[in-house]
């Protein structure tokens, strides 16, 4: 039997707010739950607000949740021993979006790539630190690597930043590593090469992706074969296979994000209509209503929406679905 | 837009050159730029990061500040250089004729002013008008971009969401009637479907106004759905003008095609996607000839040796040695 690297089981988030005087809560994530399997692809979809960076510093263990378990091959990663998190720490890696905040701006890249080696003592023998961080310079691809060990963060473009820190990840040789709009920063035309780069650690070393984007394109295009889970107002709304929910999405959020994503081709993109909301505003998620969370703007809306909240159910051909009326919902065109 | 051709164009960009003088040395962002804007039209300008684009928009209004300057080159408005305009001049030129909604527009607002205090303000530092009068086309202009006047006229700023402020702010730019529209990245800070109602309500005001747009972007896929023509720039120059379905289905230039294909897309094949190798030059070390030309699978001896002249077509404009290549390259993918 195959155990899932990681697992939420019923996972929330609650944040309080506000001065010692005027306490709020904020609950970012509601009742998660997911797995992901060794070697796989899970790209976590939604828009700001929706608790999906929550998620991913949950499942690296940034975040403790303050309801529910992360589990990392089976066990409580809040209930692990000393060792046992050490490892877990080390094979879960985080990659967020602003490379130039995640690299130390006085160290030249050789330091702040030899430092994990040199800490998890990751260097073999035979072999100098200076090497074995120039492989892993040549496997992101900034070669030769002599032209890149002594430089400093600020001499690189945003997108060599990003490769060294996806280098620096690897460095460590993680299980999973945690993206969190890993291109959103950096430059449309250097957006695809970090995807591929990505796809290959992957597909060649096996490292597993929980890619967090606000980007259902990119989503498609990096975890084509792999698993989507799409995140409104700290709910899954729907998950399942990528292809398949792209293609029939059944939850009218999803159809209306959908529907929104621009494409680039003018006669698609002028053919394609909007499913219209009805109301434009996202809802506060300080106070998020009743019922649905989506129901205040959702076009199909009915009585029970807004009175009982629905819960992820499995639909035919394996996609699972957290709305009231999944069966009734028009199929919208893509 | 074939109809516009035959126009006279309502902005004329002639020569334009923008240098920034720092430590370094002096810097180029926008370099010998020749556009024209023609009227009734959306015109995109494409660019990453470091393009210049920006540049460019706030070069057209004169607006470029220090360490920046108007290195030689015109804007003519109803034959009149703007750069040689008067103070109180170019002042009325900015809103009344020409408006800009700028990247952080959001946060261009006064914090402590009412929405509607701030609405009077702006138009009464161009016109004398009454009060009552402004509100009553503020609240047209609210409507139109889809927000309930009474609601957000009473409103401080910090008290709307980014993407209700940015649509006050349009309707601000609006107040007095432009005749041309700057958008700098207007939907970039904004969520993907609050930015798709944004571009429905600009593609309203267009149809509603006949107000002349320029639309600057990174995106290049936001562009497909409202663009007439496109502009592309790569690292201070303008490299490819057209019409947008020329633009995407037969693109010129090598950066453009490279652009296109590079954009990830929710419909249709993606194993024709390819990346874009290399990374965009540094503006203190240009490459010499063509700037493309380091990261040009086209690229051969005379790109690296001669910049390219911008050649003119039938509504087309491109800057490269091996265009007829290019374009002859299209055909397989193109519809």
């Amino acid at each position: 039997m195959n155990q899932p690297l990681i697992s939420l089981r019923d996972v929330s988030m609650t944040f309080r707010k506000g001065s010692p005087w005027r306490r709020s809560e904020v609950r970012a994530v509601d009742h998660v739950t997911l797995d992901m399997d060794e070697g796989s692809i899970l790209a976590l979809v939604g828009e700001s607000g929706c608790g999906k960076t929550t998620i991913g510093k949950a499942i690296a263990g940034l975040y403790r949740p303050t309801q529910g378990q992360v589990l990392y091959r089976g066990k409580d990663i809040w209930k692990l021993s000393k060792a046992e998190f050490r490892t877990y720490r080390r094979e879960v890696q985080l990659v967020h979006q602003d490379s130039f905040a995640a690299l130390n701006p006085s160290l030249t890249i050789y330091q702040s790539l030899s430092a994990p080696l040199l800490q998890y003592g990751l260097v073999p023998a035979g072999k100098t630190a200076r090497t074995v961080v120039g492989e892993y310079l040549e496997m992101v691809e900034l070669t030769p690597p002599d032209q890149f060990l002594d430089k400093y963060p600020h001499q690189l473009s945003g997108g060599q930043r990003q490769r060294v820190v996806l280098a620096r990840a690897l460095t460590v040789r993680p299980k999973l590593i945690v993206a969190d709009e890993p291109v959103s920063m950096v430059d449309v035309s250097l957006r695809l090469a970090l995807l591929n780069l990505m796809a290959r650690m992957n597909k060649e070393m096996g490292v597993s992706f929980a890619y967090i984007t606000h980007d259902l394109a990119t989503a498609r295009y990096l975890a084509g074969q792999g698993q989507i889970s799409v995140m409104y107002l700290g709910e899954m709304v729907e998950t399942g296979p990528v292809g398949q929910v792209l293609a029939t999405p059944r939850h009218p959020y999803l159809q209306a994000l959908l529907s929104a994503v621009p494409v680039p081709d003018p006669i698609v993109a002028r053919s394609r209509k909007m499913l219209a909301l009805r109301s434009l505003e996202m809802p506060d998620p300080g106070a998020p209503p009743a019922g649905c969370r989506f129901h205040p703007r959702c076009p199909y809306a009915e009585a029970v929406c807004s009175s009982k909240v629905p819960t992820l159910e499995a639909m035919e051909g394996g996609d699972r679905v957290a709305c009231h009326l999944k069966e009734r919902i028009p199929a919208w065109p893509v | 837009m074939a109809q516009n051709t035959a126009n006279e164009p309502i902005l004329r960009i002639r020569d334009l050159s923008v240098e920034f003088t720092l430590r370094q040395g002096t810097l180029r962002a926008v370099d010998h730029v020749h556009l024209d804007v023609l009227p009734g039209e959306l015109l995109a300008i494409v660019g990453e990061s470091g393009s210049g684009k920006s540049t460019l928009g706030y070069g057209l209004v004169n607006l470029v500040s220090s360490p920046g300057q108007i290195a030689g080159g015109q804007v003519i408005y109803k034959n009149q250089n703007v750069f040689d305009l008067s103070p109180e001049a170019l002042r009325q030129f900015r809103w009344k004729e020409v408006a800009m909604v700028f990247q952080a527009a959001q946060n261009a607002m006064n914090p402590v002013m009412r929405i509607e205090d701030q609405m009077v303000d702006t138009v009464q530092d161009h016109e004398n008008r009454p009060r009552a009068e402004i509100l009553k086309r503020a609240t047209e202009l609210l409507k139109l971009v889809r927000l309930q006047p009474e609601q957000v006229l009473k409103a401080y700023p910090h008290e709307l969401s980014g993407g209700m402020r940015q649509r006050v702010i349009m309707a601000l730019s609006l107040l007095l009637n432009p005749r041309v529209l700057l958008l700098d990245e207007p939907t970039t800070a904004l969520d993907v479907v609050t930015q798709a109602y944004l571009l429905d309500i600009l593609l309203d005001i267009r149809a509603k106004f006949g107000i002349t747009m320029v639309f600057m972007t990174h995106d290049i896929s936001i562009v497909a759905k409202v663009a007439d023509r496109v502009a592309v720039m790569y690292a201070g120059q303008i490299v490819e003008t057209g019409d947008v379905n020329e633009i995407f289905y037969r693109p010129h230039h090598p950066y453009t095609q490279g652009l296109i294909q590079a954009a990830p897309s929710l419909v249709g094949d993606l194993s024709d996607k390819r990346p874009v190798p290399g990374s965009p030059p540094d503006l203190f070390h240009l490459p010499t000839g063509c700037r493309f030309h380091t990261r040009c699978s086209y690229a051969t001896d005379i790109c690296r040796s001669t910049q390219p002249t911008t050649t003119a077509l039938d509504g087309h404009t491109v800057a490269c040695h091996h265009w007829e290549q290019v374009l002859g390259s299209n055909t397989e993918g193109s519809r």
